[in-house]
């Protein structure tokens, strides 16, 4: 009872910067903005007076604009320009979350490994990088992959260097200067680079805490390592792969930095729309729509990853007997 | 008979540079339970990790059969373990527990399922196959880690601490239950604690190790009646340890007095320790004719249900008594022991330095 005060900050904070929000999106999702209709009447003195809904006058003109609750914007997400646009995303997004995954699970299960030594300087390694700015980071990839870059002129002077290499790349069609820069690929590959981290630290906690003993159990009852690692650690894994894929993917899906960076703007996903929205369109109510959309998405997603796990537990009971 | 495990200098060196075994050699006959007992740190886990394939050892040779598996992982070992904390997979019920040997070497479900039900039977928990591990007490739980590791059909069982968890009650119905099954099943057993009665209580052959070495091995009853070393009279049971003069064999001088013994072979006037069980001290009456015996002062009466516990005092030393009979703080009596409850030991070699290191380490 006493406790019940303790928790008087968090629930003020939770309603301010969640409650709130949250209705306030909900409320530009279903509204439409529209200025006051009325009719113009013309006195016979020559003045004008205006006549509102209600049947007021007014003499000024009505100028202010009101909100009016209509799901017009619900009609127009599901053209297909926009319908597009998520699938797009989501598409980006899983095959981020996959790469992710491939990559981070084994990084994550070397660090983990028994031979391996000082595995906290080589988390630290991962994680530095995740220290500089988001920004910063993704033009770092600028300046490597663009035409002009890195990336490019090393090509280049190998080029020179190699003239047999040269003719063999162009009779293939291999141009001089290779556009690695706005497409989807560089798209997927700032997001690997800037999520990759966060499918790796929670899958390494998980198998860390694991208990080594599970391990030298099925070691004595007969386990080689590929089936200590199918029947232990896997199962054992499988609540930070949850936790990592969902701190890929969701951000994955939201962005929109990454895709105007890398891609140029010739890779809008759902994120760019959103933000233009608020932006260069100024149409708040279609935006929060959208935003609606991708929460939908978003949760639908969670919950389906929720079941996965819960059936994945199911099956384990009816595997032997 | 052909033994089924010799163990041969066996050697362990931990990488901070600590030996944990300094050259062990033990051998085990077939359907035999071996226990290794002693103090925290003193290797007997390691020894065990060793046979087990989970510590490689620097140098000596593990026989299993007659051949070297020092090079073998552990899954290649027909050899099975019972761990400390059981290590149980919390994932799967008691029955997918039991089964998970038979079922990673691909046998008929059928078949398991059924040897499963024996194994559960055997260690009284028919019925609970599909149980999960979380809702089992420690007693339970550690059945299964036994069922778990006897369905493989080992010849040899490794035993890590096993009861240390339990309580009191159910650790001696437990010791009980164990024997039993060792002896029904035929499989060598070899088992670890730092319990000297748990020890004494179940095995076959006991070893007393100490600082990674094997200070003597021997029935229960060798252990207990003829410890060979101070360390080994002290850890076994509750004994007086005082020092002593070999006046000649068969004779031996402590507490100022001389007395009749069964050792000899020490040489004449040989400085050695002398252990004397508490309850084969007797106390006599002043009046009680024996001459020569050495006197006391009862300084202290416990009542321990099965016997009075009092300390002696006589001359620089405090000795432990257990009799049936009180007597009361202060009086003066007589001790007197039987020349075969004697027990003369060469002066102990074992520094208290070394021990403390090692039960330091073990923490």
């Amino acid at each position: 009872m006493k406790n019940k005060a303790l928790t008087v900050p968090f629930v003020l904070w939770a309603a301010i910067f969640v409650v709130v929000p949250l209705l306030m999106i909900l409320w530009y999702g279903v509204t439409v903005e529209e200025t006051i209709p009325y009719t113009e009447i013309v006195l016979d003195d020559g003045s004008v007076i205006y006549e509102l809904e209600d049947g007021s006058h007014t003499s000024e003109k009505p100028y202010e604009k009101r909100a009016r609750v209509s799901l017009s914007n619900f009609k127009r997400m599901l053209e297909p320009t926009y319908l597009k646009l998520l699938l797009r995303s989501l598409k980006i997004a899983v095959i981020t979350t996959l790469i992710c995954l491939l990559l981070g699970y084994p990084v994550a299960l070397i660090l983990t490994g028994r031979d391996f030594k000082r595995p906290a300087l080589w988390l630290m390694l991962l994680i530095l990088p995740m220290w500089m700015n988001f920004l910063l980071r993704t033009y770092s990839w600028l300046s490597i992959l663009e035409n002009s870059g890195i990336l490019n002129g090393l090509i280049a002077s190998l080029r020179e260097a190699i003239p047999a290499l040269d003719e063999w790349l162009l009779a293939r069609g291999v141009r001089r200067r290779i556009v690695f820069l706005y497409n989807e690929n560089a798209v997927i590959l700032g997001m690997v680079y800037n999520y990759l981290s966060f499918m790796i630290m929670p899958i390494y906690t998980v198998i860390e805490k694991t208990d080594r003993s599970l391990l030298e159990a099925a070691a004595d009852l007969g386990a080689n390592p590929v089936q200590r690692f199918l029947r232990v650690t896997l199962p054992y894994s499988l609540p930070g792969v949850l936790e990592g894929v969902t701190m890929v993917f969701v951000p994955a899906v939201t962005t929109f930095v990454i895709s105007q960076l890398m891609g140029g703007g010739k890779v809008p996903l759902i994120g760019d729309i959103i933000q233009n929205q608020f932006g260069k369109s100024s149409d708040w109510h279609f935006g929060s729509t959208l935003s609606l959309l991708v929460m939908v998405v978003v949760l639908a997603f969670m919950g389906a990853l929720n079941r996965i796990d819960k059936e994945e537990a199911a099956q384990k009971e009816v595997r032997i007997l | 008979m052909e033994n089924i495990l010799s163990i041969r200098n066996l050697r362990v060196v931990f990488e901070d540079g600590f030996v944990a075994l300094g050259g062990v050699s033990l051998e085990i006959g077939r359907n035999e339970f071996v226990t290794l007992l002693g103090p925290s740190g003193c290797g007997k886990t390691t020894l065990l990790r060793c046979i087990g394939g989970f510590e490689k050892p620097g140098s000596g040779e593990i026989l299993y059969k007659g051949k070297d598996i020092v090079p073998l992982p552990p899954y290649k070992r027909a050899i099975n373990t019972v761990f400390q904390r059981y290590a149980l997979f919390p994932h799967l019920n008691v029955a997918q527990n039991v089964a998970f040997g038979p079922d990673l070497r691909g046998e008929d479900r059928k078949k398991t399922a059924r040897e499963v039900g024996r194994m559960l039977e055997m260690v009284g928990l028919a019925g609970y196959e599909k149980r999960r591990i979380a809702s089992l007490s420690g007693g339970q739980q550690q059945r299964v880690a036994i069922a778990r590791a006897l369905i493989n059909k080992p010849d040899v069982l490794l035993l890590d601490e096993p009861l240390a968890a339990l309580d009191l009650k159910l650790r001696r119905e437990m010791q009980l239950e164990l024997k039993r099954i060792q002896r029904e099943s035929g499989i060598t057993f070899v088992f670890v604690t730092h319990d000297q009665e748990e020890a004494l209580t179940m095995s076959d052959r006991v070893a007393v190790m100490r600082a990674g070495e094997i200070l003597q091995l021997g029935t229960p009853e060798d252990i207990y009646n003829e410890p060979q070393s101070a360390f080994v009279a002290d850890f076994i049971g509750e004994s007086n340890i005082l020092p002593g003069t070999m006046v000649r064999d068969k004779l031996v001088r402590f507490l100022n007095c001389e007395f009749a013994c069964v050792d000899s072979g020490f040489g004449e006037q040989a400085e050695v320790d002398v252990v004397v069980r508490p309850e084969d001290l007797k106390l006599r009456p002043m009046d009680d004719p024996a001459e020569g015996v050495p006197q006391g002062v009862v300084e202290s009466l416990l009542f321990k249900g099965v016997h009075y516990e009092m300390k002696v005092r006589s001359g620089e030393s405090v000795l432990l008594v257990h009799s049936t009979h009180a007597r009361p703080v202060g009086m003066r009596v007589k001790l007197a022991v039987a020349p075969s409850d004697i027990q003369v030991m060469r002066k102990s070699d074992c520094s208290p330095d070394v021990l403390k290191r090692h039960a330091e380490r073990a923490q």
